[in-house]
């Protein structure tokens, strides 16, 4: 008998383990679900990334406190959740498990992919019944190109950044550069490069780790055109000016050898520059503070030099907002993106993060004249947007970027030609892009 | 050859002396017990002889030729261990052979040694085996055949029947005392039971931390104890004692403030002087009706437990304030509470001196 | 009957206490698999909204993938590179840290250390290391007067970097089972040896390296699974690059599932994973086993 007791005991504690368990999942999900319909207060939960340095949780969680207090029968929840990465599986993750988030903000270059799982609701009844496209047309083209498809809006540019040409003026006067003339040219740029290169310091250092592809879409875009459709479903990888880019890129360390040969280091290159290892960098405007802190010697920032003409990718992450959620509740969300992207905001936003403001009207803030006063770099980032395009994004985009950047890697470090390399993965990117253009 | 000699040999673990200056000299061919409670010393010993502890102070010689440098494998000894040490994953057959091979005795010779090593042990039908499939018998026969094969003339062992059950422990007493007297090699044997050292040794030594209590053949020891631990530890059960006065004008001793007993003259002793009595229990002996004895070598006592063994039986009693064990042939119904007279011959009494223990009639050591 | 009765109380018993355990690995593991196989037959991309059932395409694809063959080679050589090596230095390294007679806690814990940081944390100090120009080894190349080596940006150096860094972070870990392994072969063995006057390197051979073979078999198979399961760094060091020079498979399992989103193709190389690391483990066991003793 009281074996029997006993192992009916075994058997509740270990259900009760299960169902500690299980109840637990359970609490969580349905409180998220009923956040709408409890006493009328409706609750957002907001996924966000942080890609760069500095305490950029408290700012979002800063900014979301405010927009409570402006808003008292919405509570908005920040989530914070990792890189850019690991934001995207998780909200795939609640996305296919029917909980997705009510706002998230992702890469702006996850358009075609969330299109693609249908995950992502369009924008433009919440743009039309607020304001119409003056809200819209605010924001620098180069950073909404990545936002539309079709004539649709699908996503807010939020933290943006474009690459940027950084360089060391203390290494141009010592060796009689004029710090004010940054290289305008791919020519000059390698004249420039090869005068400011001496034992322990390279001329210039474009990064070719992690985002490759988005450092030779800038050459793309310089030597005339972008590297894929508007709509994401061809590329052009294997044209003769994209040949010729990526020729370039090579010819800086093989021919030229002003730039360390081999893939250099995406996180290593600002160091170098730092540290005076290398006097030039292509990097991205996320690290303008960084750069701004850390540097102990006078630096510029310039556009990047133009072959046929100035260009440069922009960069960055995106407000969105997903299918599945009750309207009330994408009410809501739609005000708080509104909220987050007012020109003061964007203003503040572009001060305390180094990002560019995404909007014209945030440079006639106040606090945004006083920054670019103090810093006359962050205008020049500005100014180049005039030239900025949408970062490579196609359907099968993981995919498709993850192939361009293993075939630039493999040129760059001399394992292929450059023709022949791009010809092969056009013809590899057609098969993977094959199934959305039936 | 085979002879090995301590002088003066000390260990000491820092500060700590756990031994003390042994001194001795085995003799070629001879059966050596050392013997003690643990913690006396002999293990420590008998490693320091095999080079397995480094000796702190003193000489030790084998064969004359001093060895305290010699390396364990060049001291011409085997040794067999308490938990045998054999090698698990090795065949009974490659543990025997493993010193054999290590030396790289040639192979028809390794061959012939372990065909009679296993013949002389009976393990013929084991060598492929591995030890995990051994009784505890059979793995003591391999450890045995390991330190034969090896033909060294000097064995040691450490507590090598520890691990069996009493039954197999007698058996293989007798076994390896035959062993070494076939082959003829000089034997040290450490072990903590005093029946081992009793029945196996031709001369043993009795330790206590650390130091030497006696050397001598069992039956002298056994005999004439040199000291009171030492006569307490020989024996079961062990010698009978109680403390008592020496009265020097009488001869005799005065007991417990009761009895006096006429002694053999012990010179020297002052009057008056505390000392200890011993009686070994069979040398307590029921004093019958009709066999007249000296009354002074008889003792009135009250029987207070009586264990009867079968073909002897114990019979307790206090003397003074302690309690004695006789043993008697046969068996004996004796009750609780009977009274009744026990005699003893007093030459085989011992008399120890209360302070240090010494037994007073024995003079060496 | 009474018999069977008590039996079959004895059974359930025996079920009903293994019931908990049973549950989480019928839930957390092999329902899982059992869903991974089923999804390999699946088209589950990007450019299918709903997967549907297509044979074994993902496999054919998959043998015509370039980068698959790739990751697989470069994994077979990163085990190969790393097991034998790391398992033979943690058993030199648990001799000597078993040995050391002065401290032996601080050589321990010397070893041990880098197996206490997080892989992540070893990633960051290693990127530090290879750094061209500055990091610390090309500061020693400098001092040797050979020139500078970009390690993790060059094909040919990343695998042997990577390789370097996982020995050194792996070694100490395999060393802890070899101590405990040492500590359990009796001392009365090496005594028993050193009576015969068996040199060291004998000792070794016939006595002490037969007796870790458990030990060794144990770890090695670790080893061989972490060669297979370590790819923390490559999310830090090289992402798999440059052009999947040091990408292994489980890194391009976990781009294939959640940068591709090809769900039905990451199913599908997570069973030939499964079923390699099976294969190893079978071999190991039911191979070597028999020539290994057991105490």
């Amino acid at each position: 008998m009281r074996k029997v007791v006993k192992s009916l005991f075994a058997v509740v504690m270990s259900m009760s383990l299960i169902t500690g368990c299980s109840s637990g999942n359970s609490s969580s999900t349905t409180n998220a679900a009923q956040g709408a319909n409890s006493s009328g207060k409706t609750e957002l939960s907001f996924y966000y990334p942080v890609a760069v340095g500095g305490p950029l949780t408290k700012i979002v969680d800063g900014m979301a406190e405010e927009f409570n207090k402006e808003n008292p029968d919405i509570t908005v929840k920040p989530v914070y959740t990792g890189s850019y990465q690991d934001t995207t599986t998780k909200v795939q993750a609640a996305v296919q498990g029917k909980t997705p988030p009510d706002v998230a903000v992702m890469l702006s270059t996850e358009l075609h992919t969330m299109m693609d799982m249908d995950a992502i609701l369009p924008l433009d009844d919440f743009i039309a019944k607020d304001g119409g496209s003056e809200y819209v047309n605010d924001f620098f083209p180069g950073f909404l190109a990545n936002s539309q498809v079709d004539g649709k809006t699908y996503s807010i540019p939020f933290q943006r950044s474009t690459i940027v040409l950084y360089y060391n003026k203390d290494a141009f006067k010592e060796v009689g550069l004029d710090p004010e003339k940054p290289p305008t040219s791919w020519d000059e740029l390698v004249q420039y490069a090869a005068k400011l290169k001496k034992d322990g310091r390279y001329g210039v250092e474009i990064p070719s780790s992690s985002f490759t592809y988005w450092m030779f879409q800038a050459l793309a875009l310089q030597n005339g055109k972008n590297l894929m459709s508007e709509d994401g479903k061809k590329v052009f990888f294997d044209t003769p000016e994209n040949v010729e880019a990526l020729q370039f890129w090579v010819d800086l360390s093989k021919k030229h050898q002003v730039m360390p040969e081999g893939v250099n280091e995406w996180a290593t290159v600002p160091s170098d520059f730092l540290e005076g290892k290398t006097a030039m960098m292509f990097h991205t405007t996320g690290n303008l503070t960084n750069v701004k802190k850390s540097a102990k010697f006078d630096f510029g920032v310039a556009f990047l030099p133009a072959k046929k003409n100035y260009g440069s990718p922009t960069g960055g992450g995106n407000f969105y907002m997903f299918k599945g959620t009750d309207a009330k509740k994408q009410e809501a969300a739609w005000k708080f993106i509104r909220f987050m992207t007012e020109p003061k905001r964007a203003a503040q936003w572009s001060v305390d993060t180094g990002y560019v403001a995404t909007r014209k009207s945030a440079y006639a803030e106040e606090s945004m004249k006083q920054y670019v006063k103090d810093f006359p770099a962050a205008a020049v980032a500005r100014d180049q947007l005039e030239y900025g395009h949408a970062e490579l994004s196609t359907h099968n985009n993981g995919k498709v970027t993850k192939l361009l950047n293993d075939t630039l890697q493999s040129v760059i470090t001399g394992q292929s030609e450059p023709a022949e390399a791009l010809k092969k993965a056009q013809e590899e990117a057609d098969k993977m892009l094959a199934p959305f253009n039936k | 050859m085979a002879e090995v000699e301590l002088r003066r040999i000390s260990k000491m673990y820092g500060s700590q002396k756990v031994v003390n200056e042994v001194s001795t000299r085995i003799l070629p061919g001879e059966f050596f017990v050392l013997v003690g409670p643990s913690g006396c010393g002999k293990s420590t010993t008998l490693r320091m002889i095999a080079g397995l502890e480094e000796i702190s102070t003193g000489e030790l010689l084998i064969g004359g030729k001093p060895m305290n440098q010699v390396p364990p494998s060049g001291r011409n000894i085997s040794m067999v261990f308490q938990n045998y040490a054999l090698y698990p994953h090795l065949t009974v057959k490659d543990n025997i052979l493993f010193g054999l091979q290590v030396r790289k005795v040639d192979k028809a010779e390794q061959g012939k040694r372990l065909e009679r090593v296993a013949e002389m042990l009976g393990i013929a039908h084991l060598l492929q085996r591995k030890p995990k499939e051994l009784s505890g018998g059979q793995r003591q026969r391999v450890a045995l055949g390991r330190a034969i094969v090896s033909q060294h003339p000097i064995c040691l062992m450490d507590e090598p029947l520890s691990n069996l059950d009493a039954k197999l422990r007698g058996h293989m007493r007798t076994e390896i005392r035959r062993l070494q007297q076939e082959l003829g090699i000089t034997m040290i044997y450490v072990t903590h039971d005093q029946v081992e050292a009793m029945t196996m040794a031709d001369r043993m030594m009795v330790l206590r931390d650390g130091e030497v209590q006696q050397v001598g053949k069992p039956l002298d020891v056994y005999n004439h104890p040199a000291n009171l631990f030492v006569a307490e530890f020989t024996g079961a059960p062990p010698m009978n004692t109680v403390p008592a006065i020496w009265l020097a004008d009488q001869a005799g001793i005065e007991l417990a403030g009761q009895r006096f007993l006429p002694l053999p003259m012990f010179h020297g002793i002052k009057d008056q002087t505390p000392v200890v009595l011993g009686l070994r229990p069979e040398s307590l002996q029921p004093a019958l009706e009709g066999q007249s004895m000296d009354a002074s070598c008889q003792l009135p006592v009250t029987v207070q437990g009586v264990e009867i063994l079968g073909s002897e039986t114990i019979v307790e009693f206090t003397v003074g304030d302690k309690l004695w064990k006789a043993k008697w042939n046969g068996q004996w119904h004796c009750k609780r509470g009977e009274t009744m007279h026990v005699r003893f011959d007093p030459a085989q009494l011992n008399v120890f001196d209360g302070e240090t223990g010494k037994n007073l009639a024995v003079t060496t050591n | 009957m009474g018999e069977l009765r008590a039996k079959w109380k004895v059974n359930m018993y025996a079920w009903l206490l293994l019931l908990p355990s049973l549950i989480f690995l019928l839930l957390f593991t092999f329902y899982p698999v059992i869903q991974t196989f089923i999804l390999s037959f699946h088209q589950a991309d990007l450019g299918s909204p709903e997967p549907f059932f297509n044979g074994i395409d993902n496999y054919k694809q998959m043998v015509e993938d370039e980068v698959f063959w790739k990751v697989l080679t470069n994994n077979i050589w990163f085990a190969i590179g790393t097991v034998p090596t790391s398992v033979a230095l943690a058993l030199a390294m648990a001799l000597f840290a078993n040995k050391a007679i002065r401290g032996k806690s601080f050589i321990r814990t010397a070893y041990f250390y880098p197996t206490v940081v997080p892989m992540i944390a070893v990633a960051n100090i290693w990127l530090f290391i290879y750094t061209p120009e500055y990091g610390a080894l090309s500061h020693v190349m400098e001092w040797f007067g050979k020139g500078d080596m970009n390690w993790l940006g060059d094909q040919k150096n990343v695998m042997w970097a990577m390789i370097f860094m996982v020995i050194w972070k792996e070694a100490g870990y395999f060393m802890i089972f070899y101590l405990a392994g040492l500590q359990n072969i009796s001392q009365e063995l090496y005594e028993s040896a050193s009576m015969e006057g068996a040199s060291s390197w004998t000792v070794f051979r016939r006595i002490t390296f037969p007796l870790l073979m458990p030990t060794t078999m144990f770890v090695s198979i670790i080893a061989f699974t972490n060669s297979f399961k370590l790819v923390d760094h490559l999310v830090i060091m090289t992402k798999g690059g440059p052009d999947n020079a040091s990408n292994l498979l489980l890194y391009y399992i976990y781009e294939t599932a959640f940068s591709f989103w090809d769900q039905g193709m990451a199913s599908a190389l997570t069973i030939v994973m499964v079923v390699l690391l099976l294969l190893v483990a079978a071999f190991q066991f039911f191979g070597m086993d028999k020539k290994i003793h057991y105490n």
